[in-house]
């Protein structure tokens, strides 16, 4: 992994098309600009996490999977109302 | 009434006001935007997540309570902005219902999506996969402590 610091106002190069630039620091927060070809995916991690997990998740399921985890969660204790 | 067929269900009948709109799709799946929420008897408390235009496509979920009982709930404002709901507070005869999609990639293994829950609302058929800002859950939970093999060898 390239690691790079960088303040507010600057940026860097990714391969000929891709241009990230640093806006605004904002505590723990930084606002980041991505200039990329349209065709090029630009993804927050936990939405890819979750996209590889749906994509895993659309395959079918075998029926006595499906009838064991149904039967552990009919078993498991209600839960609890405040 | 409308019918699709499913490979899981067969034929399934339908009206348009059993249909769920997700505005936003699901990640992974951007142009699936109409769902029916089905459940079948033999296999509650499960529910299916079945696609109405994608036939073959179809999620198992559980309600996110049953998983996670001490789940705490959120919905960012673009999510709340997806169910039409405002900013605060709930409209009148909301009825929010959660659900983890479940992943039986490793069928022994069952895990649950607890970083992008589903939230519908049943009363305006509207639904979205809300991705939390935090980093306090994971996509892949197990849904259970000991695996299904573990399990049998403990009760014969």
């Amino acid at each position: 992994m390239l690691v790079i610091r960088r303040r507010a106002g600057e940026g860097f190069l990714i391969g000929d098309s891709i241009e990230v630039d640093i806006l605004e620091i904002d505590g723990n927060q930084v606002k980041i600009g991505i200039r990329a070809p349209r065709e090029t995916s630009i993804l927050r991690r936990e939405i890819a996490a979750t996209r590889d997990t749906n994509l895993d998740s659309a395959q079918s399921v075998e029926a006595t999977a499906l009838e064991h985890a149904s039967k552990r969660l009919r078993l498991s204790p209600p839960p609890k109302k405040d | 009434m409308q019918s699709i067929e499913t490979a899981r269900f067969g034929t399934v009948r339908f009206h348009d006001q059993e249909v769920i709109e997700f505005p936003a799709g699901l990640p992974g799946f951007e142009q699936e935007h109409s769902f029916l929420l089905i459940e079948a008897a033999e296999s509650v408390p499960l529910k299916f997540l079945q696609s109405v235009s994608s036939p073959q496509l179809s999620f198992v979920c559980a309600p996110i309570a049953l998983v996670s009982p001490s789940y705490e709930l959120m919905l960012p404002r673009q999510d709340r902005d997806l169910l039409a709901m405002p900013p605060e507070g709930a409209p009148s005869g909301m009825i929010l219902e959660w659900l983890a999609i479940l992943c039986f990639a490793r069928p022994e293994e069952p895990t649950a999506n607890l970083l992008g829950p589903v939230a519908i609302r049943r009363d305006v058929g509207l639904g979205v996969q809300s991705i939390r800002e935090d980093a306090r859950y994971s996509a892949r939970q197990p849904l259970f402590s000991t695996t299904i093999a573990e399990e049998q060898t403990v009760c014969s």
